[in-house]
């Protein structure tokens, strides 16, 4: 996603240049050039908007840390990640985060979640490593 | 409202402060325009940024592995988070209406066990979710697999 982003941000960023350098040019305002002019606004509008729906419903690699209800999870080995579905305190709609895998965090949220059953509640903090990575905790709610 | 959401509206406010420069050639909206350009060019990377993890609105058709699910019955609204079958494509999240299949008919997320939701569209536009009972297709026979070293 982090590629995809600087890519469009980028086309955008270099649509937005092309329409502020056509101000300058010192030409008539003609059908023709209002026509290109809205044609380049439509792609610096349209294309983050585009990448913005399309970014919606992706995991969060960067979440924030504090404490979360666990709503659901996946760990994926292959990529290297732990996706967890967390419940926010006042905000209805649960957040897709993302943190790396590692066996022994992956191992406790697996044993904690058996233990918890499929009603039970777990909680999930989530800190920042000294690298800046974001690491995870699950405990067992009560 | 979500970050991302006004962030998107600046953004195209910005830009409209640019086009309307452009359009109507007046000198006195250039520097107006030049510091709305300024602005809007960091945007779109600071909306990408911040919609990722919030749910999607626009869930696809087709079938997928119900990982999790929280019921919001107040905004008569599901938050689902959705596998595809290949297991190579990440979960994503969705909020899907509550259709009058509603709530029971829906089974509970398991990491373990997922179960399977077949979703659609309806002409106007209104989205359903049903339990299915679903199976992969076996590949067809004959076809050659992954990592077989062929003679040619």
């Amino acid at each position: 996603m982090n590629a995809d982003a600087l890519l469009i941000s980028s086309l955008a960023a270099a649509a937005l240049v092309l329409l502020l350098s056509m101000m300058f040019v010192e030409w008539r305002p003609s059908v023709v050039w209002t026509g290109l002019g809205a044609a380049v606004a439509m792609l610096a509008v349209g294309l983050p908007l585009g990448a913005l729906v399309d970014a919606l419903g992706s995991a969060d690699p960067s979440p924030g840390t504090g404490d979360y209800q666990l709503v659901g999870w996946k760990g994926d080995e292959y990529s290297g990640l732990v996706y967890l579905y967390l419940g926010r305190k006042g905000v209805p709609a649960p957040y897709l985060a993302a943190v790396p895998f590692d066996y022994e965090s992956a191992l406790d949220l697996h044993e904690k979640a058996r233990l918890a059953g499929p009603r039970g509640e777990l909680q999930v903090t989530i800190s920042l490593s000294e690298a800046g990575a974001p690491l995870m905790r699950a405990t067992l709610g009560e | 409202m979500a970050a991302y959401l006004a962030l998107s509206v600046l953004y195209v406010a910005l830009v409209g402060v640019i086009l309307a420069a452009l359009v109507t050639g007046r000198r006195a909206l250039r520097p107006l325009a030049v510091l709305a350009g300024a602005v809007a060019i960091w945007l779109p990377h600071a909306m990408l940024t911040e919609a990722l993890g919030h749910v999607s609105p626009f869930p696809p058709n087709g079938n997928y592995r119900l990982l999790a699910s929280k019921f919001d019955l107040e905004r008569d609204t599901v938050y689902v988070l959705l596998a595809g079958y290949d297991g190579l494509s990440p979960p994503r999240s969705y909020r899907i209406p509550l259709s009058e299949y509603g709530q029971e008919k829906l089974p509970e997320g398991s990491p373990y066990d997922p179960p399977d939701v077949y979703i659609s569209r309806g002409d106007s536009g209104e989205v359903e979710m049903l339990a299915i009972d679903y199976e992969p297709p076996d590949p067809p026979k004959g076809t050659r697999n992954y990592g077989q070293i062929g003679n040619d």
